[in-house]
């Protein structure tokens, strides 16, 4: 079932038609591989049992490049899908399936070749009226192009709804007046009444007909209480634009991810409209929904999945329909294990990036050199792929340090997917340098933006166990390519008479005395036509400042520095507390303040002189505290939750707060993320040490001291190598 | 390459009995469980030292992503022998699904000819299997094919010890499998954590058909470090090798 926008027809409420069409020639198909006699066993009680199609058809096997023969089962009754895929699996066990578990909707896309946003024609045929059972399609034609970097979206309606105030999580506490948003039409519905109000959103929406419901806390708060108060009340509220089915819940679950535990919230989707969730979408959250747009219409997975889903499983989506379009058989199970290797070769290969610790201190002219989209570019230019490392035909080694082969013959099923994302990504970041429109830079800002978690995301899924085309190999192929080359970066930096101060997997940071900016622009052509992977000046220094560790002065760490660029007075920081989450704002202020007084400076000398309006600055914040003149906004802090409240073993301050809220009945799991000010460090009573924000009354007040002591460490970086003569070059 | 005889593990290392039971898990044909301790994959390392020390390549078909290359190193120092020859010597596939581990089992035997070994190690079995992402009922199915061929292994004069986790969380599946492998094992020992250090225990449970062993060894391997740095990824905790006696129990 397809809902399209008619574009052609001025009609209906919003001026717009919104049609629902259903294509009945979609058969969509998975493959039976193995012994040909085993399987043509299988085909006479298959046809008897279920309505489906059987070809014996030619496809390639993904690890040999092979054809060879396979029984293609097409199922004509959507809704048995899934039930002959099972059927097939339990009779023949020891066969093997082949695209069995894609998600319906993406594989019509796949096979259809349209995608989410499209522009296209259609030709229909039957009822013509919203209420009555679907329009059939008679034929698509996609008039769009989903590697465009010009394309007009749809004229969208976007209704928003969220809680009066602060979007802080209704979970914990935070209650609000429900705010509806069509455009610059705010109305604020008082929730006294929930016949009124239900019957209000009820009116809304059929009088605006939102196409894209775009809530705060809507999956896990608005929508579910909305939808069990209209039960009660016995209300309709037409959430769904199509009536045939109720909205889908999915409920909460935490999960490990890379080391850590993550929460992931529920979720409530609609049919015939879009539910985004400002609160639970990654995608929305980090490139807004320009960049979620722009995912969907290039991995065709649809609006509502790709919002809640990774960035992974969209490349994943980009790979399946490369292969579809291929002919190449997509494995049901991931059953390739890693190849026996000694333990002295797991020694070598079982290794990340390269990483040259920084020399600590205060650095005037220093260049930093970045290889765009480096082990993307990698698995482009060098063919690395699952199935072309250490290929069957046993092609030579490619691979350094580890001497992995790399298939010569065929290209690469993951290069393929990420060459053309890389170019689309540089496009845009050209068409960003060139627009002049604020609307537009942003715009492209956030397509490139999204385009770049979805190449980063490529790398770490080689090596995801998860990974439909991920292999453990691969991954370290990559990270080989990727320390050779920074190892040839720095050598050639210092054979061209530069200094290495510090390097990072793919970024370097060099100094040579009096270059210009020509000269490190110099420096990365002769890196690019070394390392033969492109790489980009990020910028000229005027100085650099490379930080110690907190707890040991004298111990370098990567990725702790701030720096302030030439002809600008744009600063870039890593590793402090203006970038991290859980700092309170307070603190963040004070830096990003200092921060911008301290890009004033040009050297050494200048760096001394603003520093002592810093030194003000900081005073400024402390007085503010002392007087008790901050609000508690200012100074909530927020951590993630690493277990059940209940299991912390210390009385520490993310414990305290989350019993605190677990005492008045909030439902706290691991991974979700708290926030809370810090009332009493050091009291003898633990429960008096922190208090969550939901907890905060007008007779709470904030430890001072504490805040004092934050606020200090925080300024600690600006002024660390200037209590003595600063070490400059 | 080493004979038994001429091993040159410190006299304090180990000593008879559990010598004795480590020389047997490691060099006669059968399928040993060793499981009970949440760290039982990691302390696996512990048992490459007697194969290793009489010469022999070892396979280990790491399912707990554990392996850890390090240990290797430190312990060929402490024996005064290069690190390379017992690094050359163990081959590691690690499997991240349990579908990759039910091929990598059906593959092994292959490998060991091709390696000309028949010492295997597998660590996380049946862990693997027991991931909240796969519907039971193909867990199960997955798990019968895989120990089926384990099944086999004794029969071509393979050894197999294989290292299961105490679960962290006790799950209906879990459960399932661990007592389906126990079944199909030739012994199976629990690993435990006694005050003086670890103790393998050999467990008769009513629901295991297990063969009774000759050798009637309850045996504690006393270790001076604490168990938790068995774990850490660090060359500097390889050091328990030296301080690993065992003792007998009776």
């Amino acid at each position: 079932m397809l809902w399209v926008i008619d574009a052609g027809q001025p009609a209906c409420p919003a001026g717009r038609r919104r049609r629902r069409l259903v294509d009945s020639s979609f058969v969509p198909s998975f493959y039976v591989g193995g012994a040909l006699d085993r399987i043509a066993q299988l085909t006479p009680d298959l046809s008897a049992r279920f309505s489906v199609r059987l070809d014996w058809v030619e496809r390639q096997e993904l690890w040999s490049g092979d054809w060879q023969t396979v029984l293609q089962v097409g199922v004509q009754r959507l809704e048995q899908f899934a039930q002959v895929v099972h059927w097939v699996h339990q009779r023949a066990p020891r066969l093997e399936l082949f695209n069995c578990d894609i998600s319906l909707p993406a594989l019509y896309a796949y096979e259809k070749g349209v995608f989410p946003l499209a522009r296209c024609s259609f030709e229909v045929e039957g009822p013509d009226r919203p209420e009555q059972p679907a329009e059939r399609l008679r034929a698509l034609a996609v008039e769009d192009d989903p590697w465009t970097t010009r394309y007009e979206l749809p004229p969208l309606t976007v209704m928003e709804w969220r809680l009066e105030g602060d979007s802080r999580n209704p979970h914990h506490g935070h209650r609000g007046a429900l705010e509806v948003r069509v455009e610059d039409r705010v109305e604020t519905l008082a929730e006294e009444d929930p016949g009124e109000l239900l019957a209000t959103l009820a009116r809304r929406l059929r009088q605006d007909d939102p196409d894209i419901l775009l809530t705060d806390w809507g999956d896990s708060f608005l929508l579910p209480r909305l939808l069990k108060a209209a039960e009660r009340a016995r209300l309709p509220l037409p959430l769904n634009r199509d009536p045939a089915y109720a909205a889908h819940h999915k409920r909460a679950r935490s999960y490990f991810s890379y080391g850590r535990i993550v929460f992931k919230d529920s979720s409530t989707t609609l049919f015939g409209r879009v539910h985004i969730d400002r609160k639970n979408s990654f995608v929305v959250g980090e490139t807004d929904l320009e960049g979620l747009f722009e995912l969907s219409r290039l991995t065709k997975l649809p609006l509502q999945y790709m919002a809640r889903t990774s960035t992974g499983t969209g490349i994943t989506s980009m790979q399946l329909d490369r292969a579809l379009q291929q002919g190449i058989l997509i494995p049901w199970q991931k059953r390739e294990p890693e190849e026996f290797k000694s333990a002295r070769q797991l020694l070598l290969s079982d290794r990340g990036g390269l990483v040259f610790k920084p020399i600590l201190g205060f650095h005037e002219n220093v260049g930093e050199l970045d290889f765009a989209s480096m082990f993307p570019s990698i698995m482009a230019r060098f063919n690395v792929s699952p199935e072309t490392i250490n290929c069957r035909c046993g092609c030579p080694a490619r691979v350094p340090e580890i001497g992995y082969g790399i298939c010569q013959r065929r290209r690469g099923l993951v290069p393929q997917v990420v060459a053309p994302v890389i170019e689309k990504r540089a496009r845009y970041k050209r068409l960003l340098g060139e627009a002049a429109d604020p609307a537009a830079r942003a715009r492209y800002d956030d397509r490139q933006n999204a385009l770049k978690w979805l190449l980063v995301t490529c790398f770490g899924y080689l090596g995801y166990k998860n990974a439909r085309f991920g292999r453990i190999e691969a991954h370290e192929a990559i990270n080989a390519f990727g320390r050779e080359k920074l190892l040839v970066a720095k050598e050639v930096s210092e054979r061209a008479g530069f200094r290495l101060l510090h390097a990072i997997v793919d970024s370097l940071w060099v100094q040579k005395r009096d270059a210009t900016r020509e000269d490190y622009e110099h420096l990365a052509r002769m890196l690019e036509a070394a390392t033969d992977l492109p790489i980009a000046l990020e910028g000229v220094y005027k100085y650099i400042v490379f930080l110690p560790s907190r707890r040991n002065r004298s111990v370098p760490v990567p990725n702790r520095y701030f720096g302030a660029f030439a002809g600008s007075h744009k600063i870039k920081v890593r590793g402090l507390e203006v970038r991290r989450h859980d700092a309170p704002p307070l603190v963040a202020r004070m830096q990003e303040e200092v921060l911008q007084l301290l890009a004033e400076a040009h050297d050494a000398g200048s760096y001394r002189g603003k520093l002592a309006e810093a030194v003000a600055v900081l005073a400024r914040f402390e007085e503010q505290l002392r007087e008790g003149r901050v609000a508690w906004e200012d100074l909530v802090i927020r951590k993630r939750l690493t277990q059940e409240p209940q299991k912390y073993q210390k009385n520490s301050l993310v414990a305290v707060a989350a019993q605190a809220l677990e005492a008045c009945g909030v439902k706290l799991r691991p991974g979700e993320v708290i926030e809370y000010v810090i009332t009493a460090a050091d009291s003898l009573v633990p429960a008096e040490r922190a208090r969550p924000v939901a907890l905060l009354n007008g007779f709470s007040s904030y430890d001072r001291e504490k805040y004092l002591e934050l606020l200090r460490k925080a300024f600690e970086p600006f002024s660390l190598y200037f209590a003595q003569a600063p070490t400059t070059y | 390459m080493l004979s038994p005889r001429s091993e040159p593990v410190p006299a304090s290392a180990f000593t008879g009995p559990a010598r004795r039971l480590l020389w047997t898990l490691t060099s006669r044909p059968g399928l040993v469980v060793v499981s009970g301790h949440p760290e039982s994959s990691r302390l696996s390392h512990y048992f490459l030292a007697a194969p290793l020390l009489r010469g022999e390549a070892v396979l280990f078909l790491d399912a707990a992503n554990c392996f850890n290359p390090y240990r290797l190193v430190a312990f060929a120092n402490q024996c005064r022998r290069p690190p390379r020859e017992f690094l050359e010597r163990v081959r590691v596939s690690r499997a991240f699904t349990c579908f990759q581990l039910a091929e990598l089992v059906e593959r092994t035997p292959a490998a060991a000819r091709r390696f000309r070994t028949r010492r295997i190690v597998l660590t996380g079995v049946p862990d693997i299997f027991d991931d909240e992402e796969l519907a039971p009922t193909e867990a199960k199915n997955v798990f019968r094919r895989a120990l089926e061929q384990l099944r086999r292994w004794p029969q071509q004069k393979l050894t197999a010890l294989v290292f299961s986790d105490a679960p962290s969380r006790p799950s209906p599946l879990g459960e399932w499998l661990r007592r389906a492998l126990a079944q199909s094992a030739t012994a199976v020992y629990r690993l435990e954590e006694t005050p003086t250090g670890l103790c393998l225990v050999e467990k008769q449970p009513s629901w295991a058909t297990l063969r009774k062993s000759d050798h009637k060894l309850l045996a504690s391997a006393s270790c001076h470090s604490e168990p938790r740095t068995f774990g850490a990824k660090n060359p500097a905790a390889a050091g328990c090798f030296t301080s690993f006696s065992m003792t007998s129990k009776r």
